[in-house]
């Protein structure tokens, strides 16, 4: 062979090997099929019991600060009712059950909590080795956390272990999730379910007062506002990260939804009760 | 040979100035030369080689006709990622034929672009910095400048075959030259492909795919006149690793574990890939105006793409080597306090989920994937995809260089560089990852502004338009900057010294021109109350004027010894890529923007005798004036952020020991060592942006006495060369020390180090004391303990090369075997960087963040491969 040939043979050997080599190609979507990737789809919905069986199997639970670690190999099914989707419930979720409407928190460490477990979506929880207990009196599940003041409360989980213990259960449906009205007087079991307060304004709004400027939060990262004319005692709690957090608040009447939650640090003190916005949605500006 | 080895190990131990033999003139040999060559590009690792746009770069291959240190060093310590004087590669000018190829928005050459070519890079005439040499006034770092002509190519063939364990697996090349023919005319042409995959890679989760060319022709007229048009590329394709913690490294038991690869559907896939291609043409005219002039005059013209993947987020960080997935997330391991029942067992809980499976410590790009779906479904946008990072330019330089030999002792040379180029800057939509919606949007500001505020948007030209794959989003943005250098250098031979100065004079004027209408400063009220647009559309120009003079004298003492001193002082102007405050967001220049002045001086000796070739160089150098600039996410503020570092000023000063011992005429011993200081002279001035909210905060750094990153400050090396009957071996243990990790600016400045000076680490007051400034605003005053920077462990490496020459069918074969790290020493630290978040701060409304997790105490780095090797076989024929 002449050298001009074994020159064109060559070059174009490797050219072809270069061009048929692109290894970062277009990827297809992962097939889902056998079950979503996110969480532990070999869980079964043996031993599946309520909130209230639950509550009930611990009653110590029942005190501002309590932290039980749950022994019992039982599960809860459980429909998701609030999120972290705009940043005001913070490393947590709120679920309720469909068919009595009782609810708890899940703390778990993660931002995107919401794009798993979208409003609406099933969850099969494995409640054995978690811990159950309450903050300022609030029912929540996750893993030990002991604060400044010394109480010791389950807080966020590592989002690894909470992937180890929920099975995510079909597509999310949100008008399955259940939303309460205000009740005329709060009780515990309303303790963090959907709740619509209706016909409200807000004391100092004034087209320019947002709902959680960090001015106004000062050294804290989360801002009270109070509703006009009921008692400092139920308040809309947000949290100056939440993406909503610098829109001013109407001045109008408003409809506004919310995780219900409970905070009260000794039983020798009136229970506060906050209102967590999922996100802007939830504000329903009504008089026009 | 007992007397010599006994003078050698004299001569290690004591430096002896006093004794001399009789002169002899002895090079580099051609086969180590051709070893270093051949390999180069080789031995470096992609992070080593400085081929990321998105990152310092770090390589620099000096070299020198006369210095045995300069002309071995940056081959031999090339595994520990050494830098020449532990300067940046901006410090360094590359020319082709004549005309600087530098890239002109950062200073620095992307080696990478050569290589895969490397017969068409044998040819190189390199000096340091106070080396005359016929192309330039030589840079701080040196200058080298590589002969692309076609004629300068010897006739033949060579193909070459190498199989490796390091970045890529295997490489093919082949050669082919005609040489000058009668009529004139000069052909060489040479195509490699470079090549590994994810699971072949040293790294795993990398790959390599680069194809490489080089064609040049030459057509000679008499004696006077020559054309050379040469064109090369190489489009690479290749896979990035990541740096990361020891507490990573320990958990994957791997000192090579790649946060930045995971599985999809099975498979495995990296979140960072770069694709690069600059093809480029130079015509180049040769013009011999008689036997004592000569002109020579080079155009090249290039378009660079460069771009690189990265998975990015407004969810949680799915890296898995996120610091809140660490098992020490969950205690303070490095405190004194035992960690609580509940405490050790989220510990053990993440050590095992760590530990179960690699699948668990790798990207679950499948989850990502199901979060989009979801999304979609909720009509949210995607909150993970893939970015593509674009950096390109379209480049044309002129380079023209005038020769004349004045008399045989006397020479000028004179030259002329003029450039124009113009960077395109911006941000693609790569991969939806499932997702079918994304929108423009800072989702850093939402927080700060109403909901749907302008503030929010990234381009309000483009306000509700959806992202889609391949859609440009997030920034945009060109810079366009022209250059013109002109400079002489005249040399003079006088009695017994050999004395030159060179000079150089030029200008320069950059702009941005911004493509994006960035809602934060779409209506930005300025320092004299008028509302301007800051983002869209161009800035104003930037000029400058720089210079500088050098000398240089060597004074030849006879029976072989012989000193040189150097001094020289420039101006330089900033370069582009440090010159604006946010590019990516808006127009304006850092402040204080001015040229960086350097000094610098050399003070050597050398002995040149028939068995010693020795060098003992020391130098200082001192630049003020500097400007710095880099960006990352700042925990602290819940933002991205930009920040500039100006009036930077630093001190690089050292020694070097370069040493050949002939002891035979078959074998030899070189000895090479450095000592080498590069630090900040004085704490810093800083300006920071937040894309939050788009303003921009002043403040001081406490940078003083940081150090040059990346590189060993301290190197040693014992080599020993031997061949016989064609057979030639060559072994060196190389160790490496004072391996400093890059600081970052953001944690040592003023509230920081208030921060720090506030907490319990300071209850004596070692770490230093604040004050209260007559505006009410505290300054903290921190001792070197509260600055203290990073360091890497050095260490020992021992390499190796065999190689034989065999004839088959009458033409050479030459087979070379060359072991890297023989002794597998896998704690060495070749570089990495602090990073950039506080365990604890007070935010900016007064309230305090404690987190258990010891940022301080995790900086991540990289650490050298274990034994690896690289048969290389090359045939000419």
């Amino acid at each position: 062979m002449k050298k001009k040939n074994i020159f064109a043979v060559l070059m174009l050997g490797m050219a072809m090997l270069s061009f048929n080599a692109c290894q970062d190609g277009d990827w297809d979507a992962p097939d889902f099929a056998n079950g979503a990737p996110y969480g532990n789809n070999a869980l079964t919905d043996e031993n599946v019991i309520t909130i209230a069986q639950l509550k009930a199997l611990y009653p110590a639970y029942d005190a501002p600060y309590s932290n039980i670690q749950i022994t019992a190999d039982s599960k809860l099914r459980v429909r998701v009712s609030g999120n972290d989707v705009q940043g005001n419930l913070y490393n947590s979720i709120a679920v309720q059950e469909d068919a009595t409407g009782d609810a708890a928190i899940i703390c778990i460490a993660g931002n995107d909590l919401f794009a798993f477990m979208p409003v609406g979506q099933e969850l099969l929880i494995d409640l054995k080795g978690l811990y159950f207990g309450c903050y300022g009196g609030q029912p929540q599940i996750g893993t030990p956390y002991t604060n400044a003041a010394g109480n010791t409360f389950p807080s966020r989980m590592d989002h690894n272990l909470w992937k180890q213990h929920v099975k995510i259960l079909g597509t999310a449906d949100a008008s399955k999730v259940a939303v309460i009205d205000f009740p005329a007087s709060p009780s515990k079991g309303d303790a963090g379910k959907l709740m619509t307060i209706k016909n409200v304004t807000i004391t100092g709004a004034d087209g320019t007062k947002t709902w959680a400027s960090k001015a106004e939060a000062g050294t804290y990262t989360s801002v009270k506002q109070y509703f006009n004319g009921m008692s400092k005692d139920i308040m809309v709690y947000t949290s100056t990260y939440a993406d909503f957090a610098n829109t001013p608040i109407p001045t109008k009447k408003m409809d506004i939804t919310g995780v219900w939650k409970l905070y009260q640090t000794s039983a020798d003190r009136s229970p506060q009760w906050e209102l967590i916005i999922r996100d802007i949605n939830d504000i329903k500006v009504i008089d026009d | 040979m007992t007397k010599k080895l006994a003078l050698a190990a004299f001569l290690f131990g004591v430096m002896p100035l006093g004794f001399a033999q009789t002169p002899a003139t002895e090079k580099t040999s051609e086969e180590d030369d051709a070893l270093k060559q051949d390999n180069a590009a080789f031995v470096f690792t992609e992070s080593q080689l400085g081929e990321d746009d998105d990152v310092t770069q770090n390589v620099i291959m000096v070299n020198s006709n006369n210095n045995v240190y300069t002309s071995n060093a940056g081959y031999l310590f090339s595994p520990a990622r050494y830098k020449f004087r532990a300067y940046n590669s901006r410090y360094n000018d590359i020319y082709f034929n004549g005309v600087q190829v530098n890239n002109p928005e950062n200073g620095q050459f992307n080696y990478s672009t050569i290589g895969g070519i490397n017969d068409a890079t044998r040819s190189i005439d390199a000096s340091s910095v106070f080396e005359a040499n016929t192309f330039s006034m030589a840079n701080i770092a040196g200058s080298s400048n590589y002969n692309f002509r076609a004629g300068n190519y010897a006739a033949g063939q060579k193909v070459t075959l190498s199989g490796a364990n390091r970045n890529y697996t295997a490489r093919a090349m082949y050669t082919f030259g005609t040489g000058i023919t009668k009529r004139g005319w000069a052909f060489f042409g040479t195509m490699g492909y470079r090549w590994s995959n994810m699971n072949t890679a040293a790294v795993e989760g990398t790959f390599y795919n680069s194809l490489s060319y080089f064609m040049a022709v030459q057509k000679k007229w008499g004696d006077h006149h020559a054309l050379n048009l040469a064109t090369w590329g190489n489009p690479t394709e290749r896979a990035q690793q990541g740096a990361s913690t020891d507490e990573a490294y320990w958990l994957a038991n791997d000192y090579l574990y790649n946060p930045y690869w995971g599985y999809q559907d099975g498979k495995k896939r990296s979140s960072r890939v770069v694709n690069n291609y600059e093809p480029t043409a130079m015509l180049t005219w040769d013009y011999k105006i008689n036997n004592r002039m000569k002109l020579t005059t080079s155009l090249l013209g290039k378009y660079v793409m460069y771009s690189s993947t990265k998975l990015n987020y407004s969810g949680t960080n799915p890296h898995p080597d996120y610091w809140k997935n660490f098992p020490s997330y969950n205690f303070n391991v490095w405190g004194d306090t035992a960690p609580t029942e509940a405490e050790f067992d989220a510990w053990q809980d993440s050590y095992d989920y760590w530990t179960t499976s690699k699948r668990n410590r790798q990207i679950d790009f499948d989850q990502l994937y199901c979060a989009n779906q979801q999304l979609n479904a909720a009509g949210h946008d995607a909150i993970y995809y893939i970015e593509t990072k674009h950096n390109n330019h379209l480049n044309f330089s002129l380079g023209s260089t005038f020769d004349y030999t004045i008399d045989k002792s006397t020479k000028l040379q004179t030259g002329l560089q003029v450039g124009t180029n113009k960077g395109m800057h911006y941000q693609t939509m790569h991969d939806l990852l499932g997702g079918q919606y994304f929108h423009n949007i800072n989702t850093y500001a939402q927080g700060t502004y109403a909901d749907g505020a302008n503030e929010t948007y990234y381009d309000l030209n483009n306000k509700y338009g959806q992202v889609k794959e391949g859609d440009r989003f997030r920034y945009d943005y060109n810079l366009m900057q022209q250059n013109a250098k002109l400079w002489a250098t005249w040399t003079k031979d006088k009695g017994i010294s050999h004395n030159f100065v060179s000079a150089k004079i030029g200008g320069s004027q950059m702009w941005r021109d911004g493509r994006m209408n960035n809602g934060i400063f779409a209506n930005y009220t300025d320092g004299e109350g008028k509302t301007v647009n800051l983002s869209y559309g161009k800035s104003e120009k930037a000029r400058f004027l720089d210079g500088g003079f050098k000398m240089g004298t060597n004074l030849n003492l006879g029976r072989g010894n012989a000193i040189s001193f150097g001094a020289g002082y420039e101006t330089r102007a900033p370069f582009a890529n440090t010159a604006f405050v946010s590019p990516e967001m808006n127009n304006n220049f850092v402040r204080n923007l001015t040229n960086e002045r350097i000094f610098s001086s050399e003070l050597g000796y050398a002995l040149n005798c028939k068995w010693l070739q020795m060098n003992i160089t020391g130098y200082f150098t001192h630049t003020f004036d500097g400007t710095e600039w880099q960006q990352f996410y700042n925990d602290n503020e819940n933002s991205f952020t930009y920040n500039s570092l100006y009036g930077v000023e630093k001190y690089y000063y050292g020694a070097e020991l370069g040493m050949k011992f002939k002891v035979t005429s078959n074998f030899s011993i070189n000895l090479l060592g450095s000592i080498a200081e590069s630090k900040y002279a004085k704490n810093t001035n800083a300006t920071y942006m937040l894309s939050n909210e788009g303003k921009e905060k002043n403040t001081i750094c406490f940078n003083k006495g940081m150090r040059e990153s990346g590189t060993p400050l301290a190197a040693v090396s014992l080599g020993l060369r031997y061949s016989v009957k064609g057979w030639y071996f060559n072994l060196n243990g190389n160790y490496y020390d004072r391996i400093y990790l890059s600081y970052s600016p953001n944690m040592r400045y003023n509230n920081a180090m208030l921060d720090l000076l506030n907490s319990s680490a300071n209850a004596d007051g070692s770490l230093g004391y604040i004050t209260t400034e007559a505006d009410g605003s505290q300054l903290a005053h921190p001792t070197e303990a509260a600055t203290t920077q990073a360091k890497g462990k050095g260490g020992f490496m021992l390499d190796g090369s065999i190689g034989h020459s065999f004839r088959v069918a009458g033409h050479p074969l030459n087979v070379n075997l060359m072991v890297t790290n023989i002794t597998n020493n896998r704690k060495l630290c070749t570089g990495g960087y602090e990073q950039s978040r506080s365990t604890n701060y007070t935010t900016a409304e007064g309230g305090e963040v404690n987190r258990t997790y010891n940022f301080q105490k995790n900086p991540k780095k990289f650490y050298a491969q274990g034994i690896n090797f690289m048969l290389n076989l090359n045939y000419r024929f």
